[in-house]
């Protein structure tokens, strides 16, 4: 009778785990059997791997040596896609520069429920990375970057809209020696989160944010230096304190 | 009395089953697959390195690179990565365009090609990856495999150089990397994985429930009465 209970109790847990296990798998399965694709476009477009501004009378030297992997977030559903890289890139004088890898993005449009609520929903992912790289020096002024270009036509590619402009002054910095600010990114920590973006896929657009994440080990990312004697604005871009724009005040 | 003996036999094969089949299919796999670290193979030469110092606006180079393969029997479950990545330099007296292409062929046989264009850069550093470009193992063969990179350098100034300009550009850290694939992408590697196309999860979770005791007994129970 004792074993009889205990097996009986054995059976009730095992049975019970095997329960849950096929529940969760079930739950997902469940989810994306709830989706019903409606419509897509593709187009391969220039997709920002980095971004660098220096100041009038001073130089920049953004350096993501190791593992680095972008993150964008678009659209309302937040739907995400990322790219691995590693880069440095050395503006000054005032120049702005930016690389590119030519990337496939993809919009959808589905209708998910009812299980899951019925809505539509629109989603942009990247689909394919191509063999296609881009350093562009960023037109604009050297003495500001207030009119730094947000896009551009390449080789018969459009570039994502990257919103990395000087809008208003965070803080000031006047230096009567050369003087560098470093800034620098933890290992699995993401920095300039909120550096705005737009994705246009054959006329469905999407906005969201693009965010650089160290994936393997610290190193520098950001060192600004400033010449003697002058004096910049400096707007923080993002939300994060390392991607910087300027206005060279004297 | 009979039932219960059974009964108790049952769990015990139960967990029998139950070990026989998460040992095959999850644990003999993944541990087999942590022992095993995937090759890396480096180039004969460590770098290319193009050093142009001149007053000409426009200018042309090339270069090569080679690495050699040697595969064992199980290659074809692999594919192969190539990867690369470029360091460059420009001191120049007007604004320069430079177009880097390297084409990439496994025994003699055209893969891909990678494109880097470097934009309108008078003085400028910089250094970019490339993501790996996919050799297919069908191009390969068991035995000695050479894989040849071309590299072309193409450069225009804006304007005719008032004085020497000076363009680095280095190719360094190639090298291919085997990538072992998982067609069922259950993260285990076809090359250790009995089930090449069946996610061996879902598999043990299949066979773990069929024969799961409550079936078993209810079939005896039901016979013995």
């Amino acid at each position: 009778m004792k074993n009889r209970t205990k097996n009986w109790v054995i059976s009730q847990l095992i049975w019970a785990i095997c329960f849950g296990i096929v529940m969760v798998t079930n739950s997902a399965i469940v989810k994306a059997s709830d989706e019903y694709l409606i419509d897509y476009e593709d187009e391969d477009l220039w997709t920002l791997r980095l971004i660098a501004h220096s100041p009038e009378y001073g130089e920049t030297i953004a350096s993501l040596y190791q593992s680095w992997s972008n993150k964008f977030v678009l659209g309302p559903f937040s739907t995400e896609s990322t790219i691995t890289h590693g880069i440095e890139l050395n503006p000054s004088g005032g120049n702005c520069s930016a690389e590119f890898r030519l990337c496939r993005w993809r919009w959808e449009y589905w209708l998910v429920g009812p299980l899951n609520g019925e809505h539509y929903e629109d989603r942009w992912r990247i689909i394919q990375q191509l063999d296609d790289y881009y350093t562009r020096l960023i037109t604009g002024t050297l003495d500001n970057c207030m009119t730094d270009e947000e896009s551009f036509t390449y080789d018969g590619y459009d570039s994502q809209e990257f919103e990395s402009r000087y809008v208003s002054s965070d803080r000031t910095i006047t230096v009567e020696s050369t003087t560098t600010y470093t800034r620098t990114i933890q290992n699995n920590a993401y920095f300039t989160a909120g550096l705005e973006i737009v994705v246009d896929v054959d006329g469905n657009i999407g906005s969201g944010v693009v965010s650089i994440k160290n994936v393997k080990g610290s190193s520098v990312t950001y060192q600004y230096k400033f010449y003697p004697t002058h004096s910049w604005y400096v707007d923080e871009l993002g939300t994060t304190d390392h991607l910087w724009a300027f206005d060279n005040r004297w | 009395m009979v039932i219960k003996m059974k009964l108790d036999r049952v769990f015990k094969i139960y967990v029998v089953w139950l070990a026989i089949v998460s040992i095959s299919f999850l644990v003999v796999p993944v541990f087999a697959q942590t022992m095993t670290s995937d090759k890396i193979f480096t180039p004969k030469q460590a770098e290319n390195h193009i050093l142009v110092e001149t007053t000409e606006k426009e200018w042309h180079r090339s270069d090569i690179n080679t690495i050699e393969l040697e595969l064992g029997p199980n290659f074809y479950v692999s594919d192969y990565g190539i990867a690369m990545n470029l360091r460059y330099e420009f001191n120049a007296s007007y604004p320069r365009t430079t177009v880097c292409i390297y084409k990439i062929y496994s025994n003699g046989e055209y893969v891909d090609r990678i494109k880097h264009t470097l934009e309108n850069l008078q003085k400028f550093k910089g250094f970019s990856t490339y993501g790996a470009v996919i050799i297919p193992s069908e191009t390969l063969k068991e035995g000695a495999n050479t894989i040849t990179v071309e590299m072309t350098f193409d450069s225009i100034a804006s304007k005719t150089p008032s004085r020497v300009d000076m363009v680095s550009l280095k190719v360094v850290d190639m090298s291919i990397k085997e990538m072992p694939r998982d067609t069922d992408g259950d993260g285990l590697k076809d090359a250790f994985d009995l089930l090449k196309s069946r996610n061996n999860i879902y598999v043990t979770l299949i066979l773990s429930f069929i024969a799961f005791p409550p079936i078993s007994a209810t079939r005896i129970i039901k016979k013995e009465n």
